[in-house]
């Protein structure tokens, strides 16, 4: 459970704290700066914080989750 | 012209038509399957968790498919063409969901469910906690907010099947005859035809396919959802992108775009008309240009002009400004305009957005443009509140948790997750490329945001010349909605009849509860279309209303009942009642400062958050102050643990 809320947090920190500077200063930029087509504080403070966390969630999930018996149901299922 | 756009529309329409019959006979045979695994089962285990021992594909499927529900492909694109690249940060709590909702309690609430025998999140918590006040209050809380949502998703699939169905020779009588029909009746009357005669077909479809094939049915028949939405986002990004001509292009014009002005205008004809004339909502009207802006005027309804008057005054309007640079958007509105209407504005009454007026590059960043405040669509604490919205709100949804009690192992729930968290991207991302596109191609839906994904899809299929391919796309926000309204159908009926029937006849022959379940699914359904024959205005909110109490309800004592044994009886009800009664306050609150009905975000914060936050300090404070459960239910759910702790 501390790892799901550490994740949270750390990624919290990089996209609200990032934006918080980038994504809300963009509308002065004319023309807007632009990486891959799309506005710069998208690719650096959302698509990039997208594939590490779904690296991190494929390494969680395979190298991380322990395997543990499911539990046995009740007589009366 | 415009007879070959009709011909264009009449083929989309009648492929439309072919692609949902096939889809719903897809879905019956589905059913009819789900209900033949039904025999030789414990036939409540089998009906409400599919006997517990759903594989990768079905687990994953099922959970992508209910929470991608009809807010996803109707609610969402209405806000990123309304908004622009600023729900990228509204949205970016999902960069976490499938780790933080999935993972916090999934393993953990399976294994309890398993432990306890429960059927439902209700059922879970009262057994945990050995209390009957427990179950009854979750079970009270659960159908309440719930129910909520099942309204709102109603008139989603309904909405959908009228523009889906709209050029339908057949469709067309049969609206006409229901119009007679239902005229006089009082009340029901007063309902919109085409949009009854949908809910009606809807709400039977989704209830028969619900009731006859129970979990099971639901669970397959999400898959093959899933797979429909999944296969529509793809098509429509492809051809949207190369449509418009690259995603750089699409960029460069949002950024130069301002947002529409909206009012009234006064329209005049050049010369007397003989004859009534009328002019459809969405008429384009082009007036000159100005300081560097090409300005076109959209009525937001219908014009009439009566043989013998040349001038109509108060028609609905917006006006927008284009930059000249913008030619992709330019030429996209002068394709449809008519030049041989002869109808000019002699004047016009127009007011900007409160945030964004006459400003450039609202729509690449944020907070995004907005009409009716200052402080623009989303300001960053509100921003951080959806942070934490998404994924603590998604965990604590008893719709998810119930399918998080049904997979078979743990190698199951391991490669749901990466599922999840691919199948999400691959999804929310193409979704904001998709319709910030669509600003550019189909300019001045602000006039009715919401039908920005079917009018997408006809456009963009027309364009490359596949009209038939429009029927699939549109069946995805179809899909979509369907894929919830069953998950919550049976969520409802499942509480019902396990935490409340079966408490009070524990002797009911499974016969009796067959018959029993049969009814309940079929009852509340029907009690959520007539609730919707006059659907309210403000549904969006009462469908964030829906979801924030049930997080508010359950995040804080789910989570606890799982990983505390400290926890008490009476500070799991104290827990539930303070968390969705806060929710209540603040929406009260918010009804009379804003004067609708709507949230009150103190400090800019959403009410979920206060909620969750007086939730847990009133668990902690009563938990502390009451005594503990019986040792014998610490041990059975914790082993052997020092209370203390």
């Amino acid at each position: 459970m501390y790892v799901m809320i550490c994740v949270w947090v750390v990624v919290g920190l990089w996209v609200l704290g990032y934006n918080s500077q980038a994504a809300y200063a963009a509308e002065s930029e004319m023309p807007p700066q632009m990486l891959f087509g799309m506005p710069r504080w998208v690719v650096f403070g959302w698509l990039i914080p997208l594939g590490m966390a779904n690296v991190f969630t494929i390494w969680f999930c395979l190298r991380f989750m322990k395997d543990e018996p499911m539990e046995e149901l009740p007589e009366e299922e | 012209m415009t007879a070959s756009l009709h011909i264009l529309a009449s083929a989309a329409g009648n492929a439309a038509l072919i692609s949902f019959a096939v889809y719903m006979v897809f879905v019956f045979v589905l059913a009819g399957l789900a209900n033949r695994e039904q025999s030789g089962k414990s036939f409540l285990n089998e009906y409400f968790l599919g006997s517990r021992n759903l594989g990768m594909w079905a687990f994953a499927f099922t959970y992508a498919a209910t929470s991608a529900s009809g807010g996803s492909f109707m609610g969402f694109p209405s806000l990123i063409y309304t908004h622009g690249w600023v729900m990228a940060l509204w949205i970016a709590g999902y960069i976490v969901v499938p780790l933080v909702a999935v993972g916090l309690i999934a393993k953990r609430l399976n294994q309890v469910a398993r432990k306890s025998g429960s059927i439902t999140v209700p059922e879970v918590l009262r057994k945990r906690l050995g209390s009957e006040m427990v179950g009854t209050v979750a079970t009270v809380l659960l159908v309440f907010f719930q129910f909520f949502f099942l309204l709102a998703q109603f008139k989603a699939g309904a909405k959908i099947m009228t523009t889906l169905l709209g050029d339908v020779s057949v469709y067309q009588s049969a609206v006409t005859l229901v119009g007679d029909l239902i005229h006089p009746i009082p009340w029901v009357g007063s309902a919109e035809p085409d949009y009854l005669l949908c809910l009606i077909v809807f709400a039977i479809s989704v209830v028969a396919y619900t009731a006859w094939g129970g979990f099971r049915a639901v669970v397959w028949t999400d898959m093959m959802q899933g797979v429909i939405m999944g296969l529509g986002v793809v098509i429509l990004l492809g051809l949207a992108l190369n449509q418009v001509g690259g995603i750089g292009n699409a960029t460069r014009e949002l950024a130069r775009q301002v947002p529409p002005r909206a009012g009234s205008a006064t329209l005049m004809l050049k010369t007397e008309p003989t004859e009534v004339v009328t002019l459809v909502k969405g008429t384009w009207l082009e007036l000159p240009e100005k300081k560097g802006r090409q300005q076109f005027v959209r009525l937001k309804d219908l014009a009439k002009f009566s043989g013998g008057q040349r001038v109509v005054e108060n028609v609905p309007v917006i006006l927008v400004r284009t930059s000249v640079e913008n030619e992709t958007e330019i030429s996209s509105i002068r394709s449809q305009i008519n030049d041989e209407l002869g109808v000019g504005v002699s004047s016009l009454d127009v007011v900007g957005y409160q945030y964004g007026d006459d400003r450039t590059g609202v729509y690449v960043s944020a907070p995004g443009p907005k009409s009716n405040s200052g402080l623009g669509f989303l300001p960053i604490m509100l921003a951080v509140s959806f942070f934490c919205f998404w994924p603590f709100a998604g965990a604590a949804q008893p719709s998810y948790m119930a399918r998080q009690m049904a997979f078979k192992d743990i190698p199951t729930l391991r490669h749901s997750i990466i599922f999840v968290a691919v199948y999400f991207s691959m999804i929310y991302f193409p979704l904001i490329i998709i319709f910030t596109c669509g600003r550019v191609l189909l300019p001045g839906w602000e006039i009715d945001a919401d039908r920005i994904m079917p009018e997408m899809a006809t456009l963009l299929t027309t364009n490359a010349g596949v009209p038939w391919l429009a029927g699939l796309l549109v069946a995805a926000p179809f899909a979509a909605v369907m894929s919830s309204v069953d998950s919550f159908l049976l969520l409802v009926s499942g509480s019902v009849v396990r935490d409340v029937y079966q408490r009070r006849n524990p002797d009911a022959s499974e016969a009796k509860m067959k018959k029993v379940t049969y009814w309940t699914t079929i009852g509340v359904g029907a009690l959520a279309m007539v609730a919707m024959l006059n659907p309210p205005q403000f549904l969006q909110d009462l469908i964030v209303f829906g979801s924030g109490g049930l997080g508010a309800s359950f995040l804080m004592p789910v989570v606890l009942a799982l990983y505390w044994p400290r926890l008490t009886s009476q500070a799991t009800v104290a827990g539930m009642l303070s968390g969705g009664g806060a929710m209540a306050i603040f929406y009260l609150i918010g009804y009379v400062v804003n004067g609708k009905f709507s949230g009150y975000e103190l400090l800019s914060l959403h009410p979920f958050i206060w909620s969750v936050a007086v939730s847990a300090v009133v668990m902690m404070v009563v938990a502390r102050n009451s005594p503990p459960i019986q040792a014998v239910l610490v041990e059975k759910y914790f082993g052997n643990t020092d209370l203390k702790q």
